[in-house]
């Protein structure tokens, strides 16, 4: 027995440690998620407008054209779930909160990110954010990523090409150097991942949603729920049930609180091809366009 | 729990140190905390199935001491038709029910009346068509006097479930893990050693091999239309090797946990597509199934003896209900008859044991007969394997009838990284066909007898299994589902 374990343990020994190693050097660094915890504490009270979501939002619109104070709290493949567990984080601290808003994506009422293919990232806010998750595998970065991934990710941090902290000081997603992008796939494949079988989420989604409203209400908070803009090749691969219950929603909840208004850019023609990152994400130039246009919204509704 | 997780990365270690260090003294504790072990495993999944399996584990054992009271044949008829029913019930209700509801109304559209099926909204317990089976035996063995009942209701209990085996196989016989309960397990460094190299041999057919075909498979027949047909051809060889890779590695790690445990279970493939012929591949393909149908339905219903008519009816019999077994659908079933469609020729011109050694035993290469053998059979069986695969029997026939186009000649086109996997499957085929006289590929290597080569060979897997794994997604053991 005791040969055995010895033999196991040298052998097993080398490659714990090597994840060992990993998991204390990548949680050692900076990213977006323990940068914008620490904007949050240190800063919400002085935040006028909260800007939350998923990628459609973090990469679509930036703070920096707002007239108010402006943080952009968005996370790629954020579900609403994890949208209110960042605000309900803050809200006590956010005295001088004004607006909020909130996209309301085609998949956002019918995803949760548990259980999905993104559900690795549910680490990144127990890890950084501190939350409460469903698993106890969600305590480390090693046990959520791919280990090649890994390894190079750790590499990246270490060479520098990685800064960690991908978003700018006001929390807006910075892209890396976009390679031609062919629209028609990419609205095709963006349109089919984000198509749901089921509405099983939905009750659950619009839970929060009323959630986030009525605490809202009780801090004067306008609530602004939005569709962004996207691109046809997206739009007309989309499943007409699926979108018009995204639609009814808004429009339900917009009409049944005073505190909520909606406002949809999805088809809206003042965006153009060039505004574009792919069919389901502005770039830097359509972002600086929707940015303009809600802070005129807030600024004179 | 599935034996490629982070859970059961740290589940093993735990149960192996509370297993030999604190209760290695007491028989009764370390059966005991075996049955925990294998509740807590399977729980994992999802605990209200625990109630099925602790059901079906006490009708047996009472069945079982009942049977050891009676001598009177109507008596003994009675409780053995009580176990059959019991165990048989809920495998029909859990998986079969709404295949029976929706054949049926699919039956009175042929009569031009339309009814709606009564679905059930249930989930298949995991793994129920596996415990079913090997409690099943045991009440048959006790039947048949060949097995003294055990009132050793722990060690029952925990033969019934030990969680190395019981989701996905090797299906045990009572007459052969039961005693293995009853009798103090001594560590063995050999046997410890080995079992951990079929472990490391297992995750590597599951992560390496199974879930690397799989995308391709999935991505083949997930929309066959759009493929050519030689793509087609390579997603079904894809499949064989995905459902290979899965199930044979799945009993890797199962034997190679035993074996930490000082438990011994019983061989389920053996090299299955190294075969000559149809009869070998189902002498080397889940052999545990395979066995158990053959001692319990295929022998009892005459077997191979008799007249003509009952030698091809038997072997229907077995095939179908053996494909019925993997699933309720009618792919299923159309793969078990193509199976004994391949079969039969052989059994009734008597050639169905004529490939009974190990291919080109004495040789490095195998001869060309011998390999036009191995290819045909491959290609048969593979052939079969898209009716398993199918969704459904228009699904499959659809998937054929893309093969059988004058595409098959085209460029398959295939993503850039399918082409990686290709070469891990020729890895994977030659390492196999250097290891197919053991009982599995990595069992004795010659390196074996250096210690550094063998130590870089350990870590050279384990790399492997880090660098080409598909970790995308976890994928479930396809064995799972049945």
């Amino acid at each position: 027995m005791k040969n055995y374990l010895t033999k196991i343990s040298f052998f097993v020994l080398p490659i714990l440690l090597t994840l060992v190693f990993l998991e204390f050097y990548i949680r050692s660094k900076p990213n977006d998620y323990s940068y914008k915890n620490k904007y949050l504490t240190e800063n919400a009270k002085d935040i006028e407008t909260l800007i939350i979501g998923s990628s459609h939002s973090f990469y679509g619109i930036d703070p920096q054209y707002f007239s108010m104070n402006t943080f952009n709290a968005a996370h790629v493949a954020q579900s609403l779930k994890w949208d209110y567990f960042i605000f309900d984080n803050f809200k006590d601290r956010m005295t001088n909160l004004k607006f909020l808003i909130i996209p309301i994506s085609y998949f956002s009422l019918f995803y949760d990110l548990e259980g999905g293919d993104a559900d690795w990232r549910i680490k990144d806010y127990k890890i950084y954010y501190d939350a409460d998750g469903p698993s106890w595998k969600y305590n480390f970065e090693i046990l959520n990523r791919k280990i090649v991934p890994l390894v190079i990710h750790a590499y990246k941090l270490f060479s520098g090409e990685d800064h960690g902290i991908n978003c700018t000081d006001l929390g807006f997603g910075k892209r890396t150097a976009l390679v031609d992008i062919d629209m028609d796939t990419s609205g095709k494949t963006a349109a089919e991942i984000h198509t749901v079988e089921n509405f099983d989420d939905y009750d659950s989604n619009i839970e929060i949603l009323e959630k986030f409203i009525i605490d809202c209400r009780s801090m004067d908070v306008k609530v602004l729920l939005i569709s962004l803009p996207s691109w046809e090749t997206y739009r007309k691969h989309l499943k007409a049930d699926q979108l018009k219950k995204t639609v009814d929603a808004c429009l339900d909840l917009s009409g049944k609180y005073d505190n909520v208004v909606y406002y949809s850019f999805f088809n809206d023609r003042r965006f153009v091809l060039e505004d574009f990152a792919n069919a389901d994400h502005l770039n830097d130039k359509g972002a600086e366009k929707i940015s303009r246009l809600l802070d005129a919204l807030i600024v004179a509704p | 729990m599935f034996f490629n997780s982070i859970d059961f990365a740290i589940f093993l270690p735990i149960v192996f140190i509370f297993y030999w260090f604190v209760f290695q003294k007491n028989l009764k504790a370390q059966n005991f905390f075996i049955l925990t072990a294998s509740y807590i495993f399977y729980g994992w999944w999802d605990w209200r199935f625990l109630s099925l399996i602790f059901f079906s584990s006490i009708v047996d054992y009472i069945v079982g001491l009942k049977l050891a009271k009676t001598d009177k044949t109507g008596h003994r008829k009675f409780l053995l038709l009580t176990s059959i029913t019991v165990n048989l019930g809920f495998l029909g209700f859990f998986k079969y029910y709404n295949f029976f509801a929706e054949s049926f109304a699919d039956a009175f559209t042929l009569f031009g009346t339309s009814i709606e099926p009564s679905r059930l909204n249930i989930i298949l317990p995991v793994g129920i068509s596996f415990y079913t089976f090997q409690t099943l035996s045991y009440s048959i063995d006790v039947y048949k006097r060949k097995l003294e009942p055990t009132k050793d209701i722990i060690a029952f209990f925990s033969f019934v479930s030990f969680f190395p085996q019981l989701v996905a196989g090797p299906i045990e016989r009572a007459t052969h893990l039961l005693p293995q309960f009853y009798v103090k397990r001594k560590f063995d460094y050999d046997k410890a050693i080995n079992g951990s190299r079929q472990i490391l041999w297992g995750l590597f057919k599951k992560i390496v091999i199974a879930d690397n075909c799989a995308k391709y498979a999935n991505l083949m027949f997930n929309d066959p239309a759009d493929k050519p047909g030689s793509a087609l051809v390579l997603g079904a060889v894809f499949f064989a090797f995905q459902i290979y890779g899965d199930f044979s590695g799945y009993s890797d790690i199962a034997i190679g946990t035993s074996r930490l445990f000082g438990f011994d279970l019983m061989k389920n493939f053996s090299y299955p597509y190294f075969s000559r012929d149809i009869a070998e591949f189902w002498r080397r393909w889940h052999i545990s199934l395979s066995t158990w149908f053959r001692d319990y339905l295929y022998i009892p219903l005459g077997g191979s003896k008799g007249s003509t008519s009952n030698k091809v009816r038997n072997t229907f019999i077995i095939f179908i209900v053996s494909g019925f077994w993997h699933g309720a659908n009618w792919t299923f079933i159309a793969w078990g008859t193509l199976n004994a469609i391949y079969f039969l020729p052989l059994l009734l011109s008597n050639r169905n044991r004529r490939n009974i050694g190990t291919v080109a035993e004495n040789t490095i290469f195998p001869s060309l007969r011998e390999t036009l053998s191995i290819l045909s059979t491959f290609a048969l069986t593979t052939f079969a394997w898209i009716f398993f695969r199918a969704e459904s029997m228009k699904h499959a026939f659809e998937y054929i009838a893309g093969i059988f186009s004058i595409s098959l000649f085209a460029n398959p086109d295939l993503p850039a990284k399918a082409y990686q996997s290709i070469r891990l499957i020729i890895l994977f085929i030659i390492i196999e066909w250097i290891g197919r006289k053991q009982e599995f590929a990595i069992e004795e290597l010659k390196l074996y007898n250096y210690k550094v080569p063998k130590w870089i060979f350990y870590y050279a897997i384990v790399m492997v299994i880090y660098i080409w794994g598909n970790y995308s997604e976890t994928i479930e053991f396809i064995y799972f589902q049945f």
